[in-house]
């Protein structure tokens, strides 16, 4: 396929990831339009992780592609397109908050980081401890700090893994407000979530089971319900 | 569409721009700048790098510095003092000469098929995790990001490489005519093309993505090919070619340069190819690589065994080689261990197998240059002989892994650990023979028999005894040794760390005796017999170690408690005395004085008693 029949942000056509004789992804086809709040859900050990790490381009492929705006995930285009949050947030040892801030923000061409940082710190709560390097964080205020990062550079797509584990209430609220800001931008959003608050915000929801999707519709629907409660 | 967070929430498009934009400091103290991608990159390696300097403790850095400093001059005066062997007579100087090249072209082989293995895994390369995330992540050119780590890792392996040809070069002039600067530049010059070889096959293969079928042909076309040569006495392979500059002190040939280019493009093609290393591997290596060198830093040598596993993907098979029978005989019943143990084996995998077998020639090998004269040799045999038997004893190390399951049987932990002994030993048969086999090379076919099939079974036995008493003895205890003055805990922690490969070198001694004793015009097989004295100690100081463990350090911790504070003990132990006689005195005397019934029953212990009493001495 090429970047001009794309239709969507987020193209996946035969995925599969496997190891070994264990299938992690069966052969997915999936688009995602621009601009498409996505719920992503699945039991533990369901493929949600492994889809969001192959279209960020950290794992390979085994079969199939995945398309990222056009480009295959993992490109340089693709990655200049595309903003993470990993359910494991990794920082640097020897650098504090702000400074991941503005150096992930300089790597992705934003220059003018330092009036988005500081709003950004102060809407997660972590006005205070932008000096702090984030390895001494608790797993909530690492998860607040990988949000920052994750949003403190330009993207069209956000894919994220699991953001609201660790999060105290005020931080969902935050992370929530923040997500609708996102979309209301036009970003593609696609969080892997079963948190209830953000079934109301989206408008699609995919359903994975044992690395199959199960389930893609509306997220308000009778059977998304249930499976939301499984 | 394109968005990010702003202060007014107005989510702008933001067109990314390929023209530098003005720079900016990262840090106002450190002064350094940052414009846009590669080059914020750049800036932020030199930020950290002066962030890290600014912290940096020049005197514990000296300190280490002095320390390393002593045990390599240590090494090198142990090495060349037991190196000081008779000098090979012309017949033998000839040999080298002829069959030296091939033989070093085998080594360069084994570096060549190494790296190619690692890379196949995503090696050599071990990033940091945030770098992996956040700039391999970013839209910057992967093989500008990833060529300082590569630099790095190649700058580190050449000083390897230069410090083990040096020392490799001092054995070989003291065996060798030629002169020392000779040799030693020419050992240095073998020891950078062997890790320059490794580094750069690993490059390629990572940086190119080849699969682990092709690795693994590629490796075994390689070694085979040099191995060739080596039998068969030509030169045909590129390795074999470099290899004579093993030589040059003996016989200089200009045309081993050539041997010496594709070795060398290796590297540069390597660089040049790192922006196709898989993401998904250096993330995998990133996390493990960490815990690696955490545990090597802890001593922790099954926690390194096991991580290394992970990192080269070496899992148990699925179908095992062979079954073992099923649980419910009368002999299972007496025996769980030992048919646990060879369950175990049975499920090894071929790599595993292969490893053994290479751990075993090379042993075999360095054995028939400690009979050929050459001492020191008997180091690295013993180091291989102790690398195997970590392997071997896989299934004791298990229990030492799972120490509720070992705690839960009704055994004591020291029987268990000592009936998981057997089939380990006889696991290493295998891998001696495959270096009596090696040996066959060299050797006379009768010779080998009469010293190689004794060691074989000693080799087994104190490289069994080495690893099990390194993995029993696990990672160093924090806080152990804080009694003692950092010199003296240094010396016991260096101590406890050499005790298990010095009993694997003990199983290899009896090669070394024999020849010995040889020399004195003695029969090789008394010297075996000999020799067999030092792994038969070994092997028992290892098993009342292995059974005695607990019980020791017991008995150990109670003793240093007493001589360290023995005195506040005592101290304590009479206050509380004083105490309880100055109460019973109040307590009689508030007796007589108010209800005047009479003396007391029991009259109050004296201070002296009471200290016997409560400190327990008698």
């Amino acid at each position: 396929m090429s970047a001009d029949d794309v239709t969507g942000t987020f193209v996946a056509e035969g995925l599969t990831k496997t190891y070994g004789d264990l299938v992690a992804l069966a052969p997915l086809d999936l688009t995602i339009g621009v601009g498409e709040r996505v719920m992503l859900m699945g039991h533990n050990g369901s493929g949600k992780t492994t889809l969001l790490r192959m279209a960020s381009g950290l794992l390979d492929p085994s079969e199939g592609s995945v398309t990222i705006s056009g480009a295959p995930a993992g490109s340089l285009d693709a990655r200049a397109a595309m903003s993470f949050i990993a359910d494991a947030p990794v920082f640097y040892d020897d650098l504090s908050v702000l400074e991941h801030l503005e150096y992930v923000a300089r790597m992705h061409d934003n220059t003018d980081w330092q009036d988005g940082a500081e709003w950004l710190l102060d809407r997660l709560g972590l006005g205070h401890r932008a000096d702090d390097p984030p390895t001494r964080f608790s797993r909530g205020l690492k998860q607040k700090a990988a949000i920052a990062i994750a949003l403190i550079r330009p993207f069209e797509i956000l894919l994220v893994d699991e953001p609201f584990v660790g999060l105290d209430v005020a931080g969902r609220t935050a992370l929530l407000e923040l997500l609708d800001d996102v979309s209301e931008g036009g970003a593609t959003i696609v969080v892997a979530t079963h948190q209830a608050e953000f079934a109301e915000r989206a408008g699609r929801c995919l359903a994975l089971r044992d690395g199959e999707l199960v389930y893609d519709g509306p997220a308000d629907s009778t059977e998304a319900e249930s499976l939301m409660r499984q | 569409m394109r968005v990010d967070a702003s202060p007014t929430q107005e989510h702008a498009c933001l067109t990314r721009s390929l023209t530098p934009v003005k720079t900016v400091a990262l840090d106002p103290e450190h002064d350094v700048e940052i414009t846009v991608g590669d080059q914020a990159l750049v800036a932020l390696r030199r930020f950290r790098r002066s962030k890290a300097l600014a912290n940096f403790d020049w005197v514990e850095a000296l300190y280490k510095t002095y320390l390393t400093g002593i045990a390599g001059i240590a090494v090198v005066l142990v090495l060349s003092a037991a190196a000081r062997d008779d000098r090979l007579g012309p017949a033998a100087v000839a040999d080298v000469k002829a069959d030296g090249p091939a033989w070093v072209g085998v080594v360069l082989a084994l570096a060549i098929a190494a790296g190619l293995r690692s890379g196949g895994r995503g090696g050599p390369l071990a990033l940091e995790a945030a770098e992996v995330r956040h700039a391999l992540l970013a839209p910057v050119d992967r093989g500008r990001a990833l060529r300082a780590p590569a630099v790095r890792f190649l700058r580190f392996s050449l000083f390897l490489g230069v410090v083990g040809g040096a020392i490799a070069g001092q054995v070989a002039f003291r065996r060798l005519p030629g002169d020392e600067i000779g040799w030693v530049a020419v050992g240095v010059a073998v020891g950078v093309l062997i890790v320059l070889s490794f580094a750069g096959a690993a490059m390629v293969a990572s940086g190119r993505r080849l699969s682990h079928l092709w690795v693994d042909l590629a490796a075994i076309a390689v070694l085979g090919w040099a191995l060739s040569d080596a039998l068969r006495g030509a030169t045909t392979s590129p390795m074999t070619v470099a290899g004579g500059i093993a030589v040059w002190p003996l016989d200089l040939d200009a045309r081993d340069l050539l041997g010496v280019v594709p070795l060398l493009a290796l590297p540069v093609l390597g660089i040049t190819g790192l922006a196709g290393v898989s993401i998904e591997a250096a993330e995998r290596r990133s996390g493990l690589v960490g815990q690696l060198r955490f545990a090597v830093t802890l001593q922790d040598v099954r926690t390194a065994v096991l991580l290394r596993r992970q990192l080269t993907q070496e899992g148990a098979r699925r179908r095992p080689w062979f079954r073992v029978g099923g649980l419910e005989g009368r002999g299972d019943a007496r025996f769980p261990t030992w048919r646990r143990d060879w369950q175990g084996f049975a499920r090894w995998p071929l790599s595993r197998l292969a490893r053994l077998g290479i751990l075993g020639t090379g042993a075999g090998l360095c054995l028939a240059g400690v009979w050929a004269g050459t001492s020191a040799l008997i180091v690295p045999a013993g180091l291989l002989v102790w690398l195997a038997g970590l392997d071997a004893i896989e299934p004791m190390a298990q229990e030492i892994d799972h120490p509720s399951l070992l705690q839960s049987y009704p055994e004591e932990p020291g029987v268990v650990r000592i009936r998981h002994l057997a089939v380990p030993l006889l696991a290493m048969m295998p891998v001696g023979l495959a270096g009596c086999a090696a040996a066959l090379v060299f050797g006379e076919p009768i010779l080998v028999l009469q010293i190689g099939l004794p060691t074989v079974a000693a080799a087994a036995l104190g490289g069994v005894c080495g690893a099990a008493v390194s993995v029993v003895r696990g990672a160093a205890k924090p806080g152990a040794l804080e009694q003692m003055s950092p010199e003296a805990a240094g010396s016991v922690k260096l101590v406890a760390a050499a005790i298990p490969p010095l009993l694997a070198t003990l199983g290899v001694a009896p090669v070394l005796v024999a020849r010995l004793i040889v020399d004195r015009d003695g029969p090789p097989a008394q010297g075996v017999l000999a020799g067999c004295a030092f792994p038969l100690a070994a092997g028992l100081m290892a098993v009342v170690y292995l059974r005695m463990r607990e019980r020791a350090r017991t008995w150990w911790t109670r003793q240093l408690e007493v001589s360290m504070s023995g005195s506040s003990i005592r101290d304590t132990a009479r206050r509380e005395a004083e105490a309880i006689v100055d109460a019973r005195v109040e307590a009689r005397a508030a007796t007589k004085g108010s209800r005047r019934r009479g003396p007391a029953r029991t009259e109050a212990p004296t201070a002296d008693t009471t200290i016997h009493e409560t400190t327990g001495e008698r």
